[in-house]
């Protein structure tokens, strides 16, 4: 029992010509942990077959002698079953002898299944043809959403010709979720962007004595684009990602799968009520956001050049016109639907991974606001070219 | 030093007496419900042990608990001869490494292939060349009769049989002396679970495995364990062999063991 206190003795290998052959004596331990030195012993220590066989002198034979082997493991034993596999294949016959008990089996069982090449990979695609893909598979997902819009809107709209198959508990639910409990964070923000907006513009128009048209900046500003922007971007944050993640994970555990093996329909059970509510709820935050934005511009425009709340209401009752705000307010119900549409579309491509969900839900967000952002400016475009 | 000098010479091959994890009076309570109570058990090397029990007698949280994942309240893991908690971290790493663990569905990382999944340990832990770790990782692969195409698949791609056994290779990968495996047969088909019952024996007789599992398997009982450990009463009320079980007055045990399916797994040995 001495040995028990020694470390497993280091490997070490002897070459030694014999009979024109090469003779390789294995000693101490062949495992996991010392492989990489392994591979290199193996490689100098069959370099002068190799050198031979340049010569053009066909060796006899190799023969690894694994008496000396105290340890051997499952990836000792691939290795050496490897490297006699490639000498075979050149042409050199090699052998085992004094293979210890119990490495035999190891031995045997160590082996890459038969016919294994290098791995038959996906290949990377060259740039022009990568690219070409990327196009493909984008302008695939483009005309699925488009196809899903479709589903959607038949299915709002046979909701429209029978409202009493539209389920009240999951709408209110779904208003609640999305309105109500984004009303704290969109009141502050937009507040902040209201007080931001007035106090520059003040400041800007001071400079020419005009300090009292930042009103007129504040609502033209506030009311057109900023309120419904970052309100939307707002909604586009919480909304589609929880609308990807909740879809996503009921496909994931096949719940979907459940609903449409009951014959019915998912869309009219998942997707109406959630498109329902942000479409009615997104013009009624946007209205609390113009409120605020401009109350945040009534306290910086005080704060700064002395304007009082009835001054700053009176010219901006001078000022005001209905267009703005409507303007505004019109956009709303479109930015609501490309919300959800996204947000549903991706948690219906969920798989049965649950990290597809997790990548679809980032994937939403960022989509969401992207298409806000596109929209808005499809909008501004046609706004001014109706002259509104 | 002596103990951890053992397990080094623990896998020449020549077999001998020896304790691979040792459990002394463990107990683990959350908050106010008492799991385990003074619980004592040694897993010898070499054997196939099974762990039964009731639904919510906390064969996982032991199991846990045996890999650290969950803290005991009181008493001592040792595994290999280290102390789980008051040996130096360098030796609980090293013991960590001696183990293989499968868990229930796998657990492999989703967003490596099935290769990479098997290959991860090697290239934490060794310094192995990417040629050689593809070698070991597909040999690991065939071991576990898997195909060759599922090297480069995606977990999500494999149905839940094809999970578990590349679970198993990964779990096998640094040919580890223990393997703890989590309900291993559950919601296999029979064959396959067959087939991985066949596979622990072949594992076991290749590489000197120390099993522990946790089944319900009847079939796979009587097929590969060696001693069954039955938690019962807050402990381990009794670790024999399922003939030896048979002879205890207790009803829990008579059930399970003398219920109808019981008595076919039987007949299927018979």
């Amino acid at each position: 029992m001495t040995i028990q206190h020694k470390p497993p003795a280091a490997l070490q290998l002897v070459s030694r010509s014999e009979e024109g052959g090469l003779r390789l004596a294995f000693s101490g331990a062949l495992t996991l942990a010392c492989l990489p030195k392994a591979e290199g012993l193996l490689q100098s220590a069959l370099k002068p077959l190799e050198q031979e066989r340049a010569q053009g002198a066909r060796p006899a034979f190799a023969l690894f002698d694994l008496r000396g082997l105290s340890q051997l493991d499952s990836s000792g034993a691939l290795l050496l079953n490897l490297k006699a596999e490639s000498l075979r294949a050149r042409g050199i016959p090699c052998e085992y002898t004094e293979i210890a008990e119990g490495h035999a089996e190891l031995l045997h069982q160590a082996a890459l299944p038969q016919g294994q090449g290098p791995a038959a990979r996906e290949k990377k695609l060259p740039f022009p043809a990568a690219l070409g893909k990327r196009v493909c598979d984008s302008a695939l997902l483009l005309a699925s959403l488009t196809a899903f819009l479709g589903s959607v809107l038949s299915c709002l709209g046979g909701l429209f010709r029978h409202p009493s198959r539209l389920r009240a508990a999951p709408l209110i639910y779904h208003m609640e979720e999305v309105g109500l409990k984004a009303v704290p964070i969109v009141s502050l923000l937009t507040f902040l962007i209201g007080l931001v907006v007035a106090y520059m513009g003040a400041q800007q128009l001071a400079l020419f004595g005009a300090d009292i048209f930042a009103v007129n900046l504040l609502e033209v500003t506030v009311l057109r684009e900023m309120a419904v922007l970052i309100t939307a971007i707002v909604v586009a944050g919480r909304s589609s990602s929880a609308f990807t993640a909740q879809i996503g994970a009921m496909v994931a555990n096949q719940e979907v799968d459940a609903l449409r093996s009951m014959g019915l329909n998912p869309l009219a059970l998942l997707v109406a009520p959630r498109m329902l509510a942000l479409i009615l709820c997104l013009p009624m935050l946007v209205f609390i956001a113009d409120i605020m934005a401009l109350f945040g511009g009534a306290v910086a425009i005080l704060f700064t050049i002395n304007i009082s709340f009835t001054a700053f209401i009176t010219q901006l009752g001078s000022v005001a016109k209905l267009n703005n705000a409507l303007v505004g307010l019109i956009k709303t119900p479109f930015f609501a639907l490309a919300i959800g549409l996204i947000g549903c579309f991706h948690g219906f491509r969920a798989t049965s991974s649950a990290e597809s969900v997790g990548f679809l839900t980032t994937l939403s967000v960022v989509q969401s606001i992207f298409a806000v952002i596109v929209l808005d400016a499809l909008f501004a475009i046609f706004f001014s070219t109706i002259r509104m | 030093m002596t103990q951890t000098a053992q397990h080094n010479s623990s896998r020449t091959g020549a077999e001998e007496a020896g304790t691979a994890i040792s459990l002394r009076g463990i107990c683990n309570r959350f908050g106010s419900q008492l799991v385990h109570e003074h619980l004592d058990l040694d897993i010898q090397k070499g054997e196939i042990l099974g762990l039964i029990g009731g639904s919510g007698s906390g064969k996982s949280v032991l199991l846990r608990t045996i890999l650290g994942l969950n803290r005991q309240s009181a008493g001592s893991v040792t595994v290999m001869g280290v102390n789980m908690e008051k040996a130096p971290e360098k030796e609980r790493s090293k013991a960590r490494q001696q183990w293989g663990v499968l868990f229930q569905e796998g657990a492999l990382f989703s967003s490596l292939s099935v290769g990479e999944n098997i290959a991860f340990p090697l290239r934490e832990f060794t310094s192995v060349s990417q040629q050689m770790r593809e070698a070991i990782a597909r040999m690991k692969l065939s071991f576990v009769g898997l195909p060759q195409d599922a090297f480069d698949k995606l977990p999500g791609e494999l149905s839940g049989g094809m999970k578990k056994r590349a679970g198993l290779a990964r779990a096998l990968v640094m040919d580890p002396a223990i393997l703890l495996l989590d309900e291993p047969t559950a919601g296999l088909d029979p064959l396959s679970a067959a087939a991985f019952d066949a596979l622990l024996l072949k594992l076991r007789a290749s590489l000197n495995l120390t099993v522990c599992m946790v089944t319900h398997d009847l079939d796979s009982l009587y097929a590969v364990c060696d001693r069954v450990a039955v938690l019962a009463e807050k402990r381990i009320y009794a670790v024999d062999s399922i003939d030896a079980l048979m002879t205890l007055d207790y009803p829990w045990i008579q059930e399970y063991f003398t219920g109808p399916r019981g008595r076919a797994a039987r007949r299927g040995v018979d």
